[in-house]
């Protein structure tokens, strides 16, 4: 059964339609550094170059800050930094991911260095990440040509730019 | 209920509620209602139908023109000088319901009215 | 209950939610000398109508109140009661119960106590009982009256009008029934056929062949004589009697409606039972029942006024004033008035972007063009207002619900206060009416609370026993007033200095002006009662009021006069959609300051005009007057690199030395602070953008705009930055300062 995405489809970008088979999924494959990374196609509302945002105050350092997409204040956040990683050198094509929570309506950017593309991962081959308490960024792992890609925790990030759970790093002292 | 499917029934109703519940009962039932708001509207719809309503039902108590200045006002149309009228009503008074019978409706009924009660009137009054 | 029915009951709270209103608005308008007959319908079709909707959904307990409370209406719509300010007084209360029984069915609110709902049946009925010499029939009218009015639930899933009636028994008897219709019924658009449909309903299918009917023709006239409006047919009808059934109290049914034109017999067996129907037998609770007790003051009314009695009259004459508000309307979601409003915003951004582009290119010079962007520019504009007119609403909506809640209030205080409402037409954007709730109610009860005083303390200063609230609404340049005035005690300024300092809001030493004191009322942690009253003691302070209204972009301000009374006005802009504001540069990042808290921008001269506090702050002298000093890049940390301008504290461009452009704002305490920036672009209309929706609350900003380039630009909130700039402060070091400078 075709599905198609509520708004701007991605397919517009990748030239793929989205598929949902049963125990499959459709990710976007993207790096950061020298990692890969994927999320579900369908929260992907569209990619765009990266544009300065507008500083947000007392923000995490992961935070970009703020753009505009069609009237709506979006936050951009940079992944390297969620990460603990670091972005690659002097890339000039890094692009911002726009994704959307279907059901609260939340909107973020990713900064990315670049996207990959599109694969079909079979949820049985997820490996399951352990967690020490907290939540975790990642939700697990899959094995595609012998490469690991890293499934991202979007409700977790979404979750700590809405200032759940966080300690807060507003007040200046 | 395929019978029904032709006849077109005019609520007319200052009661959002009121006018979902006819519409909900009738159009169940198969009937093709027609709703006004009052009096006024109630005339403006009974004119403007095309085809002309079977029947009406008719609230009493409304604002702008009332159940019984409504009943006058249709009785005073040719075309409808016969229409069954069929009142529909929280009203308990006696005189009141005489007073409807007098202006020429045609039928009383008590809310809260019973699905049944209704379609069985209509299918009386229209039969 | 199916989808629909649930959808028809959330119609009826909907339709609840418009008629309780209603029905307040008309209570209010009713006064003893001006029983205005339609204000009476208004409110007797309210509560008709929610009575109406409730027993259609089985809501037994909303039903039997509002129909005690619709008998005590119709006394006083037939003229029986008079509206005397304690008939009115019952009304209200109830209204307050028939609104909680509508929350209660709604499921939104408690359960209302039996014992008040019986009480305030009990009130509605002594003036049900009032009526003259009516008492022992009014007993019977109720209890026949509420037997009619058994709710019945229409259950529409298992409903089939044709469902076949109990199985079939053995036949006994029959029941023969005789009629003969006059030819009156036949012009009421009747018909002999349907009576005979009617009986024949009366029997379960598989009997209906057993229904025997024969036309009597006996009485029909030679063709030549036939009267052609005159009925000359009679009919007879054999119905089989079952177990369940038809008896002749269902033959009666069939033929209640005709029974004034259609001459009935029904007989059992050989006995006939002579029965030509009374209007009386089937009909619910008729009211003769005592025949020897002349009854003028109930029928009289009747004949002479019927108009007035049953409704406005059609003509259009007599629908004059409030009459005239009905104009035709539709239901818009509010979801959708929210997205044109969003896409006029774009528009707005849209436009500026196109001018901006345009000018940077030079086009600006030709001036057709020019006139032709203006134009847009207006039209632009007047979308936008126009779009913000649908959005508003008259205040009356949460006016009237403060008539609810002075009443509560002066009861629990055991005081006679008054509220006066003007100005419930003002219009207001709906945002901002939802919000106006909760500090109205508060500030209301804190004047009933502690702006009234009790009756001998009145009495003894020579005013009027009953207080005087009163609640007003008016437009005035682009924002709306509400002033909130009793006519009690005003400030007490000693009491309240004392208050704030044993709470440590202000120094023992403090030297504060009466204003500044009535200010104190809004601190934190601020109350004047010394045992927490019922009433406004409910942890909320007049802070949280001003914070509420604040964050409507709106300011409180306060005026006491000892012995006359306190006056609270508070400011609202038209809307929350869209501000003035002014854009400033900092550190390379341009962002909005409210026009509305802005004072001045001046120029100071490092060296001389700042003060470095023991405490590592700054302060600013401007006029012998002592300002906290807030450097906006340090204090939203703005980073460095957004900017070509050096230095720490940024103080200053490099080359322009030591002055440094600052911008005084004001709170709406009228708290100041003076903001350090890089300069000041224009002034301008700003679309205000959520950034909570996708971030938190951001200290220092209360939301961002997009400006005309398509960028973000952060809206800045001035008042939590003075306070947070002033708490840094201690206030004693200003003072010394300020007696240094004087």
């Amino acid at each position: 059964m075709p599905v198609t995405t509520n708004r701007q489809a991605p397919s517009k970008e990748t030239g793929v339609v989205a598929h949902a088979p049963t125990g499959k999924e459709q990710m976007i494959i993207f790096t950061v550094g020298e990692q890969r990374y994927c999320i579900p196609i369908l929260r992907i509302r569209e990619i765009r170059e990266f544009e300065a945002p507008t500083y947000l105050p007392h923000c995490p350092a992961y935070v970009e800050g703020a753009i505009n997409i069609r009237g709506n204040i979006v936050t951009v956040v940079n992944l390297a930094r969620y990460l603990g990683t670091e972005m690659q050198e002097g890339n000039e094509r890094r692009v911002v991911i726009i994704i959307e929570d279907s059901t609260s309506r939340t909107t973020c950017g990713l900064l990315v260095d670049s996207v990959i593309g599109i694969t079909d991962i079979i949820l049985d081959e997820i490996q399951p990440i352990s967690v020490d308490g907290g939540a975790a960024e990642l939700s697990g792992l899959v094995s595609i040509d012998e490469r690991v890609i890293r499934i991202l925790q979007l409700d977790t990030l979404l979750a700590r730019l809405l200032g759940a759970n966080l300690i807060h790093t507003d007040g200046v002292s | 209920m395929v019978d029904n499917q032709a006849i077109r029934v005019l609520t007319v109703d200052d009661s959002r509620t009121m006018q979902g519940m006819l519409r909900k009962v009738l159009g169940d039932a198969g009937y093709d209602v027609i709703q006004g708001g009052d009096g006024v509207e109630g005339l403006e719809a009974l004119q403007q139908a095309n085809p002309a309503p079977q029947a009406i039902i008719t609230d009493i108590n409304m604002p702008r023109m009332d159940g019984f200045q409504f009943i006058e006002a249709v009785r005073g149309i040719e075309a409808f000088a016969h229409l069954p009228i069929i009142c529909l009503t929280t009203e308990i008074d006696e005189e009141k319901k005489q007073r409807a019978r007098s202006l020429g409706a045609t039928g009383w009924i008590a809310k809260p009215f019973s699905a049944e009660k209704l379609v069985w009137a209509i299918k009386r009054v229209t039969a | 209950m199916s989808d629909v029915m649930d959808d028809i009951l959330k119609i009826f709270f909907e339709e609840c939610d418009e008629l309780l209103p209603e029905l307040e608005r008309g209570l209010s308008e009713l006064s003893e000398d001006d029983a205005d007959p339609e204000t009476i319908n208004a409110i007797f079709r309210a509560v008709h109508s929610i009575k109406g909707g409730a027993a259609s959904f089985g809501l037994e307990r909303l039903v039997r109140f509002a129909h005690v409370y619709e008998s005590a209406l119709d006394c006083l719509r037939s003229g029986q009661v008079r509206p005397d300010s304690a008939t009115v007084k019952t009304f209200f209360i109830a209204m307050d119960v028939l609104s909680d029984l509508v929350s209660e069915s709604k499921q939104t609110g408690e359960r209302v106590d039996n014992h008040r709902v019986d009480e305030n049946i009990h009130k509605l009925e002594e003036i049900i009982g009032a009526r003259p010499e009516e008492e022992p029939v009014v007993e019977l009218e109720d209890s026949a009256a509420l037997e009619g009015f058994v709710p019945v639930t229409v259950d529409l899933e298992a409903f089939d009008f044709d469902d076949p009636a109990e199985e079939a028994t053995p036949l006994t008897e029959t029941l023969r029934v005789s009629f003969r219709p006059h030819g009156e019924l036949y012009e009421r658009g009747d018909d002999a056929r349907n009576l005979l449909l009617g009986l024949k309903s009366l029997l379960p299918s598989e009997q209906a062949a057993a229904m025997v009917v024969s036309c009597q023709q006996q009485d029909l006239p030679p063709l030549a004589d036939l009267p052609v409006d005159e009925g000359c047919l009679g009919w007879e009808v054999h119905l089989p009697i079952g177990a369940e059934g038809p008896t002749e109290a269902d033959v009666h049914n069939v033929f209640d409606w005709v029974s004034d034109v259609c001459d009935l017999t029904i007989s059992r067996g050989e006995q006939p039972v002579e029965d030509e129907i009374s209007d009386e037998a089937e009909c619910v609770a008729p009211i003769v029942l005592e025949p020897d007790c002349a009854k003028p003051p109930k029928e009289e009314p009747h004949p002479v006024q019927p108009v007035q009695e049953e409704g406005p009259s059609t003509s259009p004459s007599s629908k004059q004033g409030r009459k005239q508000e009905q104009h035709a309307s539709i239901r818009v979601d509010t979801g959708r008035i929210g997205m044109l409003m969003d896409m006029v915003g774009e528009m707005v951004i849209g436009q500026a972007s196109l001018e901006s582009a345009l000018s940077q290119q030079g086009v600006t010079q030709d001036q057709e063009l020019v006139k032709r962007l203006a134009v847009l520019k207006t039209l632009t504009r007047d979308i936008q207002e126009a779009v913000m007119a649908i959005r508003a609403q008259p205040v009356r909506h949460v006016f009237q619900r403060m008539q609810r809640v002075v009443r509560e209030g002066s009861g629990l205080a055991g005081k006679d206060v008054r509220l006066i409402l003007e100005g419930e037409e003002t219009e207001i954007d709906r945002t901002l009416i939802e919000n106006l709730t909760d500090p109205l109610t508060h500030m209301l009860r804190n004047a009933i609370d502690h702006g009234i005083e009790d009756k001998e303390t009145r009495q003894a200063a020579g005013k009027p026993a009953q207080g005087t609230i009163r609640l007003s609404a008016r437009h005035r340049s682009g924002r709306i007033l509400i002033e909130i005035q009793d006519d009690g005690g005003g400030i007490n300024s000693q009491r309240v200095l004392q208050t704030a300092i044993k709470r440590g809001i202000v120094s023992a030493q403090a030297v504060l002006d009466e204003h500044e004191i009535n200010e104190l009322i809004f601190a934190p942690g601020f109350s004047t009662a010394d045992a927490v009253s019922d009433l406004s003691g409910r942890g909320v302070g007049m802070d949280v009021v001003r914070q509420a209204i604040q964050t409507l972009g709106g300011r409180v301000m306060i005026k006491s006069t000892p012995g006359q009374g306190t006056l609270f006005t508070l400011s609202l802009p038209l809307t929350l959609a869209v501000l003035d504001g002014m854009l400033i540069e900092c550190r390379g990042a341009v962002m909005v300051v409210p026009v509305s808290s802005v004072v001045e921008l001046v120029t100071v001269d490092v060296k001389e005009d700042i003060y470095h506090l023991p405490d590592g702050s700054h302060v600013v002298s401007i006029r012998t007057r002592c300002i906290p000093l807030i450097y906006l890049g340090d204090e939203l940390t703005l980073p460095q690199d957004y900017s070509d301008v050096t230095g720490p504290n940024h103080m200053g461009r490099a080359g322009e030395g030591d002055q440094l452009m600052v911008l005084v704002v004001e709170n709406e305490a009228g708290a100041r602070a003076a903001l350090v920036v890089d300069g000041v672009r224009d002034q301008a209309q700003v679309v205000i953008k959520s950034i909570e929706k996708n971030y938190r609350p951001i200290k220092g900003v209360s939301a961002a705009t997009i400006l005309g380039d398509g960028s973000v630009a952060l809206i800045l909130d001035v008042s939590t930055l003075i306070v947070s700039a002033t708490k840094r402060i201690d206030t004693r070091a200003l003072e010394v300062l300020a007696e240094h400078n004087a």
